[in-house]
C-alpha cells in the first residue's frame, strides 16, 4: 500500500512539476513574478524537458525493435522444444511445462496481445506481481512473493545461479551494482592518469612523451580491442600472476579488469586533452597572458586547462552513468558477474524479459547521461546557453 | 658614456647586417632569376615548376620513415597472405563437398602442444577445450584467416566510406533531413550494439553457410556508416555558410553541384583519413564479433583472424603456452597499427594547410 502512495506520488509530483514549469514559462501562472520566473522557466530546465520528450520517441522505437528482433531471432516454440522436451517426457507435461514458460517470460499468446502486455507492463504506474511456480508432484500452480513495482520487467527463470521465476530487477541490481564497483574505479583511474598524461604531451609537444604517448593511443586506436585485452591479461595474470577469475571478496581479482579498462580509457582522454590544450595555445588569451609576462607553468594550469576541460566534462557522466552497465567483453573474459556478462548469458539462454529490461535500462542511462553531459557543460561553460531556440 | 659606445656598437653590427643582407642578394640573384629573353612567347610562360596536389600530396608522405616501414610491413603482409598456401602451408581444414573436418597433423601426438620450431614456425595448436584446430599448424591458420579478414575489411570499409559519404553529405546540406537523422542516430546509440549484432546473427543464421559472407558484411556495415556520417555531417555544417558557398548558391548551383563541387573537394584529406582508418577497424570489429562466435563458422570453412585468435585463445591453455596467442597477434597487431598509422600519415599529406 505504501509503494502503491509512494509511486503515484512521484509520478504525479512529476507531472505537475513539468505542466506547471511550462505554464510559468509561457506566463500563463506567474508571469509577473521574478522568482517564480527564475526558478521554474529556466532555460536549462525547460531544455531537459525538450530534450526528455524527443527522447521518449526514441526510447519507444529502440523498445519496439528489440521486442520484435528478440521474437523473430528467437522463436519461443523452438526454444521450448530445446529446454523441455526429452526422451522422458510426455506431451502432457511438454505442453505444461512449455506453456508456463511462455506465460513467465511474457511470450505466450499472439504477437500483438504479447506488445500490449508488454507496455503495459513497463508504464510506470504501481502494478502487484506474484510469482507463480509449478509444482511438479501435484501437477498445480502456487503463488508466492507478492510485491509491487513501478516498472515491471517480468520474471525470469532458467539462468544459472538463480531461482525460476525471480524477478528480473532483483537479478539485475546486484550486477548492476558488481560492474558499477568495477567501472567506477575504472573511470576514476582513467581520469587520473589521462588527464596528466594529455597534459604533459601537450606541454612537451614533439618532445619523447609526446611521440611515446601518440603511439600508445595510435596503437589502442587500431589493435583489435579483444586482442588488446589478451595482451593485457597475458601481462597482468601471466606476469605478474594476478588471479584470472573474478571473485567478489578478493580486491586483487578485480584488478586485472579495472587496469586493463584504465589503460585502454586513458589513451582517449588523453588524446582529447592534448588535442584541445595545443588548439588553446594560438588563442589570443594566451598570447595576452604570455606578453604580461606570466610564467609558462602559470600559463598552463590556470588558463589553458581550464579552457581546455571543457569538453571534456561532458563525457563524465556518460563514463559514470556507463559504469553500470559495465563492459562485455572483460566481464566475459574474467567471469565478472556483471551487466555485459548478464546479457550474453541471458541470450544464450534466449531470456527475452531480460534482454527487454537491459535494453530498456541501458537506453534510459544513455538519455540520462547525455542530458547531464548538457547541463553539465552548461554549468561548467559560461559561454552555453540553451535559452535560444537552437538545440 | 659606455651605454652610448654600445649603442654605436649596435648601429654599426646592423648597418654591417643589411649590408650583408644585400651582398647576399646580390650574389643569389643569377639563382633566382633567369634571363628568357624578349622573345614574346617565353615572357608569358611561367618558368616555376606548377603546383600539383597529388604530387606534393606524395612527396610529403614518402618524407616520414614510418610510412615507409608501414608500407613494407603491409606489403610483407599481404605477400604472405597472397603467398602464404605456397610456403610451409599445412591445410588447417578437409573441405570435401559440404563436410568440414580438421586436418591434424599427421607427425604430432595429441595433446599437439609443440612450440615454434624449424618444421612449424609459428607452432602448432593444442586440443585446448574441443577448438577446430586442434593439432594444426598455426602459420597455415594464421595466413589463411588473414586471406578472409584483409577481403573483409577493404569491402566494409568500401562499402562504409561510399554510404557515410553520401549520407552524410545530404544529411549536412539539407536541413530538414537532420532531425530526422539525429532521430536516428539516438534511436541507434539506444541499443546495445553487441545485442543488435546478437539478434540479426540469430535471425540470419540459417543462411550463413550460403550467404556467409555479405552476412557477416552486412552486420559490420549495419551501424558502421552511421560515424562516418556524422563526422560528415557535422564537416559540412561547419562549411556550408561560407561565402564562397553562399556565392554559388546565389549564382544558381543546384543541390548535387554544391554538394560534389563546394562541400566534398573541400574535405577531401578528412574522408581520406576516416576511410584508410576503417579499413583496420572493419579487421577489428570482425575479431570482436568472433569472439562471440557471430562471424563467419569455422564449421563453414571460413577461417578468419578473428577466428583464430578466439580458437587458439579458447580455455586457458595459451596462458602456459603462450605461442598461442602470439601466432595470431603478430600478424593482426602490425597489420591494424600499419594501416592505422598510414591512414594518419595520409591524412596529414593530404591536407593542402601542409603543401607550402
Amino acid at each position: 500500500m505504501t509503494t502503491y502512495l509512494v509511486g503515484y506520488s512521484i509520478i504525479g509530483f512529476l507531472i505537475l512539476f513539468i505542466v506547471f514549469s511550462i505554464l510559468v514559462k509561457r506566463k500563463i501562472l506567474f508571469g509577473n513574478t521574478p522568482v517564480m520566473q527564475r526558478i521554474f522557466a529556466h532555460p536549462l530546465l525547460h531544455y531537459s524537458i525538450r530534450r526528455l520528450g524527443s527522447a521518449l520517441i526514441s526510447l519507444l522505437l529502440t523498445i519496439l525493435v528489440t521486442f520484435f528482433l528478440i521474437r523473430a531471432s528467437q522463436p519461443a516454440d523452438a526454444t521450448c522444444i530445446t529446454k523441455f522436451s526429452g526422451p522422458h517426457i510426455t506431451q502432457e507435461l511438454f505442453d505444461l511445462q512449455c506453456n508456463a514458460w511462455k506465460d513467465e517470460m511474457g511470450l505466450s499468446g499472439s504477437l500483438f496481445e504479447q506488445m500490449i502486455n508488454f507496455f503495459y507492463s513497463i508504464l510506470p504506474f504501481p502494478k502487484t506481481l506474484c510469482r507463480t511456480s509449478l509444482d511438479l508432484n501435484t501437477m498445480t500452480f502456487f503463488v508466492s512473493d507478492c510485491r509491487t513495482f513501478i516498472i515491471d520487467f517480468g520474471k525470469t527463470s532458467d539462468l544459472p545461479g538463480i531461482a525460476d521465476g525471480t524477478y528480473v530487477l532483483d537479478y539485475m541490481i546486484p550486477r548492476m551494482g558488481t560492474s558499477f564497483k568495477i567501472g567506477i574505479i575504472a573511470v576514476v583511474l582513467q581520469l587520473a592518469l589521462g588527464y596528466p598524461l594529455g597534459v604533459l604531451m601537450a606541454k612537451y609537444k614533439g618532445g619523447i612523451l609526446d611521440k611515446i604517448g601518440l603511439g600508445y593511443i595510435i596503437s589502442i586506436d587500431a589493435i583489435p580491442g579483444v586482442a588488446y585485452y589478451y595482451i593485457w591479461m597475458a601481462l597482468l595474470c601471466g606476469l605478474c600472476a594476478l588471479p584470472y577469475a573474478y571473485n567478489d571478496g578478493d580486491f586483487l581479482s578485480w584488478l586485472p579488469a579495472i587496469l586493463t579498462m584504465g589503460f585502454t580509457g586513458m589513451a582517449g582522454i588523453a588524446m582529447w586533452v592534448r588535442r584541445f590544450m595545443v588548439d588553446e595555445f594560438n588563442s589570443d588569451y594566451v598570447k595576452f597572458a604570455r606578453a604580461k609576462g606570466l610564467s609558462e607553468n602559470r600559463i598552463m594550469f590556470t588558463h589553458i586547462l581550464r579552457n581546455a576541460i571543457v569538453p571534456l566534462v561532458r563525457s563524465i557522466p556518460s563514463a559514470v552513468i556507463g559504469a553500470l552497465l559495465g563492459t562485455y567483453y572483460l566481464e566475459n573474459m574474467y567471469s565478472i558477474d556483471g551487466i555485459g556478462a548478464a546479457l550474453i548469458t541471458a541470450n544464450d539462454h534466449h531470456n527475452a524479459p531480460l534482454l527487454q529490461a537491459i535494453v530498456i535500462i541501458s537506453a534510459i542511462l544513455s538519455i540520462i547521461s547525455f542530458l547531464l553531459g548538457d547541463i553539465v557543460t552548461a554549468m561548467v561553460d559560461p559561454r552555453v546557453s540553451f535559452s535560444g531556440d537552437e538545440v | 658614456m659606455a651605454k652610448e659606445k654600445q649603442n654605436n656598437d649596435y648601429i654599426f653590427q646592423e648597418v654591417d647586417e643589411t649590408t650583408n643582407v644585400y651582398n647576399n642578394v646580390n650574389q643569389n640573384v643569377d639563382e633566382l632569376f633567369k634571363v628568357v629573353g624578349t622573345n614574346l612567347e617565353n615572357v608569358e610562360r611561367l618558368n616555376a615548376v606548377p603546383y600539383s596536389y597529388w604530387r606534393i600530396t606524395f612527396t610529403e608522405l614518402f618524407k616520414k620513415p614510418f610510412v615507409i616501414i608501414c608500407l613494407a610491413i603491409l606489403a610483407l603482409i599481404i605477400f604472405f597472405t597472397i603467398f602464404g598456401p605456397l610456403i610451409n602451408y599445412y591445410p588447417p581444414l578437409i573441405i570435401d563437398g559440404s563436410t568440414i573436418l580438421h586436418n591434424p597433423l599427421p607427425d604430432v601426438a595429441p595433446p599437439y602442444y609443440v612450440g615454434p620450431n624449424a618444421q612449424y614456425w609459428f607452432g602448432v595448436c593444442g586440443d585446448n577445450m574441443g577448438t577446430w584446430f586442434e593439432g594444426t599448424d598455426m602459420w597455415s591458420v594464421v595466413w589463411t584467416g588473414s586471406r578472409l579478414s584483409l577481403l573483409l575489411g577493404v569491402t566494409v570499409a568500401a562499402i562504409d566510406v561510399v554510404l557515410g559519404i553520401v549520407i552524410g553529405a545530404a544529411w549536412g546540406y539539407f536541413k530538414w533531413l537532420d532531425p530526422i537523422m539525429i532521430e536516428f542516430r539516438n534511436f541507434v546509440s539506444n541499443i546495445p550494439t553487441i545485442l543488435l549484432d546478437i539478434l540479426l546473427m540469430q535471425l540470419l543464421s540459417p543462411y550463413m553457410k550460403d550467404f556467409g559472407f555479405i552476412i557477416v558484411v552486412f552486420l559490420l556495415c549495419a551501424l558502421g556508416w552511421l560515424g562516418l556520417a556524422g563526422f560528415v555531417r557535422n564537416q559540412i555544417i561547419i562549411i556550408r555558410n561560407r561565402e564562397y558557398n553562399i556565392a554559388s548558391q546565389t549564382l544558381g548551383s543546384s543541390s548535387t553541384t554544391m554538394i560534389t563541387h563546394n562541400l566534398l573537394p573541400y574535405l577531401v584529406s578528412v574522408i581520406v583519413t576516416v576511410a584508410s582508418t576503417s579499413i583496420p577497424a572493419a579487421i577489428s570489429s570482425e575479431v570482436g564479433l568472433a569472439y562471440f562466435n557471430l562471424s563467419f563458422k569455422v564449421s563453414d570453412g571460413d577461417i578468419t583472424l578473428g577466428q583464430v585468435l578466439t580458437q587458439a585463445t579458447k580455455g586457458m591453455a595459451w596462458m602456459e603456452h603462450p605461442y598461442l596467442l602470439l601466432g595470431p597477434l603478430i600478424v593482426m597487431v602490425p597489420l591494424t597499427v600499419a594501416f592505422f598509422y598510414l591512414g594518419l600519415a595520409i591524412a596529414d599529406a593530404t591536407d593542402p594547410k601542409s603543401h607550402r
